[in-house]
């Protein structure tokens, strides 16, 4: 827009991008899978209240980060292959499965593309499974994972936190910690943490609002809330 | 604009000063801010009509809007010719999906269409910034928000264009709704009366042009309802 020509296409070398936090960990009977809510377009907070954790079956999820439109546009296809080939398999998909959809799409595209991916879910057959699908298109079956920006800044937290066989709650509480302390050192992550919870008995979702995230040593507390949340 | 000159582009070379390359760019920018709110029966649509491009104004009276049918209308900020052949396609597409459905497209249905057609050309995008408001399948009013290429999403109200960071915080403070997307689900669609909402829009836009180059000149509204669609103007400052 300056006179006589503009940044070169500076919008697209700043798309809509989830920097981000996300992760997945599984527990005895199923897996957690978190994320924070901010979507940036450079410094600009597109949205700050985003839902990064897509169905792609009943139960099966996907956490999206990098770009926005790269990662819905993958999420609807894999949906879409799932829903027929649940159809010819006359029973739910599993969630290597779908892991294995995704991880065609980003590897095949990957000159294309800009989607870090993270699926888990739970099936008969294995159980809870967590999938990490980074920038690449590798495909890696971890028992828990994280990714996005965020990520960078908790690895030594995770390691030193996360056990095998944790209950559901601990589980939930390991992710949530975890969340919140990238989200206090990443610019790029921020708002409000969702988690999704996956088992046997189906789908859980909570929601902790920005001013509920725990405060992380040296920062400040949230301010008052202006409007009281209302159920 | 996009014919203009090759620009001299400054590429900094190994050791020495700056080397010069001459360089073209298809696209240009030619301002101006979009707005939507939804309410509960309700969706009010305002953008500002200045056309730039640098410091000068193309026109002062150029709409930005594509009203597809009396529940969708499409708004775009952005480059002006890339916005014309959108709006173009998605009412081709419009026209053919009431050959072959007998109605008109609904709201959710063209904001699906209009994500589609984005991402369609994701490696040379349309430089539009869009959003496609109207009333939803139940009558309930739909804002949907876009980048270039296609990712969106439902939202109670939104804003896109050179005004975006003015405007979209005071919406944010005033309209006190929370996304759709909070758990529990908390109230998101604006309960403020259909004339206190056009106020709001009407305040935002003269204090957007107060510090925003671009935008100015006049404000198109509409305002959609199950009566159909109402417009309504506002006069900006003209510097």
């Amino acid at each position: 827009m300056e006179p006589g020509g503009m940044a070169q296409h500076d919008f697209l070398s700043q798309p809509v991008s989830m920097g981000t936090t996300i992760m997945a960990a599984s527990y005895d009977g199923g897996v957690v899978m978190g994320a924070d809510s901010r979507t940036s377009t450079g410094t600009y907070i597109a949205n700050r209240a985003t839902d990064k954790i897509t169905p792609l079956t009943d139960s099966i999820y996907i956490c999206r980060s990098g770009s926005a439109a790269d990662t819905q546009n993958l999420s609807r296809y894999v949906q879409w292959f799932l829903e027929q080939h649940g159809m010819e398999l006359g029973d739910e998909p599993e969630v290597k499965t779908a892991a294995k959809l995704a991880q065609m799409m980003a590897y095949q595209n990957k000159n294309f593309l800009q989607a870090g991916l993270i699926v888990a879910g739970w099936d008969k057959h294995e159980g809870g499974s967590v999938y990490a699908i980074p920038l690449g298109g590798t495909l890696v079956k971890t028992p828990f994972t994280i990714g996005g920006s965020g990520s960078a800044y908790i690895y030594g937290l995770c390691d030193k936190l996360w056990r095998p066989n944790m209950t559901e709650e601990e589980c939930r509480a390991f992710v949530v910690k975890a969340v919140s302390h990238a989200m206090a050192r990443d610019g790029s992550s921020g708002g409000c943490i969702r988690t999704v919870t996956i088992s046997k008995d189906g789908v859980k979702r909570t929601f902790t609002p920005g001013d509920q995230v725990p405060v992380a040593a040296g920062e400040l507390p949230p301010p008052q809330r202006a409007v009281p949340a209302q159920v | 604009m996009a014919t203009a000159l090759p620009v001299r582009a400054q590429v900094p070379a190994a050791g020495q000063a700056t080397k010069q390359h001459a360089s073209w760019s298809p696209y240009d920018d030619n301002g101006g801010t979009v707005v939507a709110v939804a309410g509960d029966d309700y969706c009010i649509v305002a953008a500002s009509t200045r056309m730039s491009t640098g410091y000068s104004i193309l026109t002062r009276n150029k709409s930005k809007i594509l009203r597809l049918n009396p529940k969708c209308v499409v708004a775009s900020a952005g480059m002006q010719a890339d916005m014309e052949t959108l709006h173009k396609m998605l009412h081709s597409r419009h026209v053919t999906y009431q050959f072959n459905h007998r109605r008109p497209m609904s709201c959710p249905a063209t904001a699906q269409l209009l994500s589609n057609t984005l991402y369609y050309k994701r490696f040379f995008p349309y430089y539009t910034f869009n959003l496609c408001a109207g009333l939803d399948d139940e009558g309930r009013g739909a804002v949907y928000t876009y980048d270039a290429i296609g990712s969106y999403e439902r939202v109670g109200y939104g804003c896109q264009g050179s005004g975006k960071e003015l405007i979209q915080p005071v919406l944010d403070n005033q309209l006190k709704a929370a996304s759709p997307l909070v758990l529990p689900q908390q109230q998101w669609l604006s309960s403020l009366p259909l004339e206190q909402a056009v106020d709001l829009v009407k305040g935002a836009f003269v204090s957007a042009g107060e510090r925003d180059i671009y935008t100015g000149d006049d404000v198109e509204i509409l305002i959609i309802t199950k009566d159909g669609i109402r417009t309504d103007s506002l006069q900006l400052k003209r510097d």
